[in-house]
């Protein structure tokens, strides 16, 4: 049986062997570069003493690029989940083939079991190895740890990734089977698999572990904690970032500034402090506008995931991941046992 | 010694539609076995139930005296070639061979290397690029070179061409004559079946209609024609299958042994192709059923 299911899998796999090799040997050297380019700015930047602006020049220039490479690594379980998940059953049932495959002497359980197996280890090592190497490509672009907090880094790094891969292959199989026809199997399958890539770290992760939520008064004591103020709705919305949150935490929400009655700051009701920001001469040093609402006793909060939430989140997303993924694969036996054709 | 196919009461339901109707078989083994019936009768109901490929609704099947596709050891023991003999396409006849080593215990990889060296196959070539009679060979192949102790194949000459036809059925014959394989294959077409079978069932409307060895069936089986008459006016102890009048003339096809006084009557035996569409018209159009209460033969 493992030799049929080598067999099947042959060319997709040299093809899927060929994309992750020229993808490795592009992340090496590139990510080399970057090293010694980085080495080389520290050197003159120590020298010269203008390290925040060089780092955050060198910042700009290559962050495109890692968020392009963390992208496609976010649509790769997807994309295998299409081109290897769906076909692997939906195909022999088009063709006819099942009836050759389930007539020799190997039960039908078996199988599905060496199949997936063989597909199944093929895109985790596969999804595996790149973002190992993605991750230590962007390494020296890392200067403030709550970037692995983000969505996409998030998903396409250390065990999500692994845990995810195993998912979209399942699923494909498991739509292929329900479906009976490849190409309608794949375009749901890549659907399905991006929904629940989305789903999963954007609304499910938030509430995995309790987020910590502080309420402070806006004045001139946190004035120097606020990394950035921000006017959404053409000012009738105010937001301060900073204050109270620890080092490498996730920000789960920023609610907007209110006053003591509850209602949102805005520019209309507090003209006096937004007029620095108006005027044309330049805008107000940022730590102005908290001394100022001060006087009005408004409040700000924050509701974060500590750093230290960074691991267990992980493991608790890739626990969502593999059951999903083993409830799909109980249902592909469950259906194979009882299959009518 | 064990039926090849004992089904009791076999019933299949696809939703509301009835495929196979309370289908009691008990097929012994040592035979050549034609399944025969018109397009959607249940002939590929049965094989598939035959070979673990559906389970039946209602019923039980035994198959070599144990239930279909239980597990490895009797997947070993039974062949199946579906329907339009499907192959892997993208993969060689090589491979083919190959995979039927790897996934069968009795596999016999020198009777898979003659049949394709006697076949003309060039092992290299896709499955995709044969033609239909060269891909139904290599179907056939598989299924023989695994040693199965029961060979079922549904239609399998049904898409092929006269020439290819016969020389399908001739393969057939030879790869099971050495082994004491038996066989049941199906067709709607009699004529392909009448040539390698010794044994016939009859499937129409999902019932099964007549089933024995052929031979039996020829020696039981009588056209009766006489002057116009009622069938109750025949000798007793013979089950009228089919009755056709004329103004003068009454032609009865009947089953039993007609010992007919001398008289105005003649009984001459029938051909098997004969016997099984008579079968089958009965059941395809019940209104024709020859009885006393037939207003045709009652006037």
């Amino acid at each position: 049986m493992i030799w049929l299911a080598l067999r099947q899998f042959r060319t997709q796999g040299l093809a899927a062997l060929a994309l992750v090799v020229a993808a490795s040997a592009y992340l090496l050297v590139t990510g080399l570069n970057l090293r010694s380019e980085y080495a080389a700015d520290q050197v003159l930047c120590t020298a010269k003493n203008t390290c925040d602006a060089m780092m955050s020049d060198f910042h700009r220039a290559h962050v495109p690029t890692l968020d392009l490479i963390h992208l496609i690594l976010f649509v790769t379980p997807a994309l295998i989940g299409l081109f290897w998940g769906a076909p692997l059953i939906a195909r022999e049932l088009e063709t006819g083939t099942y009836q050759l495959a389930w007539n020799q002497s190997v039960t039908r359980a078996r199988w599905l079991t060496v199949k997936l197996l063989v597909v199944g280890s093929a895109a985790i090592l596969a999804v595996g190895l790149l973002s190992m190497l993605a991750t230590w490509w962007g390494r020296p672009l890392e200067f403030d740890a709550s970037d692995r907090f983000g969505v996409v880094a998030f998903t396409t790094r250390d065990l999500v990734p692994f845990a995810s891969a195993a998912f979209a292959i399942t699923l494909g199989i498991a739509i292929g089977a329900l479906m009976r026809r490849s190409v309608p199997a794949m375009a749901v399958t890549f659907a399905v698999a991006l929904f629940v890539q989305i789903f999963v770290p954007t609304v499910l992760r938030p509430h995995l572990l309790p987020s910590t939520t502080v309420t402070y008064a806006v004045n001139e004591q946190i004035a120097d904690q606020v990394h950035g103020i921000e006017l959404r709705n053409g000012g009738s919305e105010i937001f301060i970032v900073g204050p109270f949150l620890p080092k490498g935490a996730w920000v789960v929400s920023v609610p907007p500034v209110t006053d003591a009655s509850g209602q949102n700051v805005s520019v209309n009701t507090h003209p006096d402090c937004f007029a620095a920001e108006n005027k044309p001469a330049g805008p107000a040093p940022i730590s102005d506008l908290p001394t100022c609402l001060g006087q009005y006793h408004v409040n700000s909060s924050v509701t974060f995931q500590p750093a230290s939430h960074y691991w267990p989140l992980q493991w608790m997303q890739s626990a969502i991941y593999l059951a999903l993924a083993a409830l799909v694969t109980g249902w592909c036996f469950w259906w194979l046992q009882r299959r009518r054709v | 010694m064990t039926a090849v196919l004992q089904a009791e009461s076999l019933t299949k339901n696809y939703g509301r539609r009835r495929a196979l109707v309370d289908c009691t078989l008990a097929i012994p083994p040592g035979h050549v076995v034609g399944l025969v019936g018109p397009n959607g009768a249940g002939k590929s109901t049965l094989l598939k139930i035959a070979c673990g490929m559906l389970a039946p609704s209602t019923g039980t099947i035994e198959v070599l005296g144990d239930r279909p596709a239980t597990g490895p050891a009797q997947l070993a023991r039974v062949g199946y070639v579906a329907q339009d003999t499907p192959t892997y396409s993208n993969l060689s006849v090589a491979d083919h061979l190959t995979i039927g080593a790897a996934m069968n215990p009795r596999w016999d990889a020198t009777l898979a290397k003659e049949r394709v060296d006697q076949l003309d196959l060039d092992p290299k070539q896709k499955a995709g690029k044969l033609s239909g009679g060269q891909r139904a060979q290599l179907a056939l192949t598989m299924a023989v070179a695994k040693r199965p102790e029961l060979l079922i194949l549904d239609e399998p000459v049904a898409s092929l061409d006269p020439l290819a036809r016969r020389s399908f059925l001739r393969h057939l014959m030879e790869s099971v004559a050495d082994n004491d394989t038996s066989v049941i294959l199906s067709s709607h077409v009699m004529s392909d079946l009448e040539r390698v079978c010794d044994y016939l069932v009859v499937l129409e409307s999902s019932r099964v209609q007549l089933a024995g060895e052929t031979e039996d069936l020829l020696a039981q089986h009588h056209r009766i024609v006489c002057t116009r008459r009622n069938a109750e006016d025949l000798p007793q102890g013979l089950e009228v299958i089919s009755a056709e009048h004329t103004d003068r003339q009454s032609t009865f096809i009947v089953r039993g042994e007609p010992r007919l006084r001398p008289g105005d009557w003649s009984a001459e035996p029938l051909a098997l192709e004969d016997i099984v569409l008579t079968y089958m018209e009965r059941a395809a159009d019940p209104g024709r059923r020859p009885t006393s209460a037939d207003p045709e033969v009652g006037r």
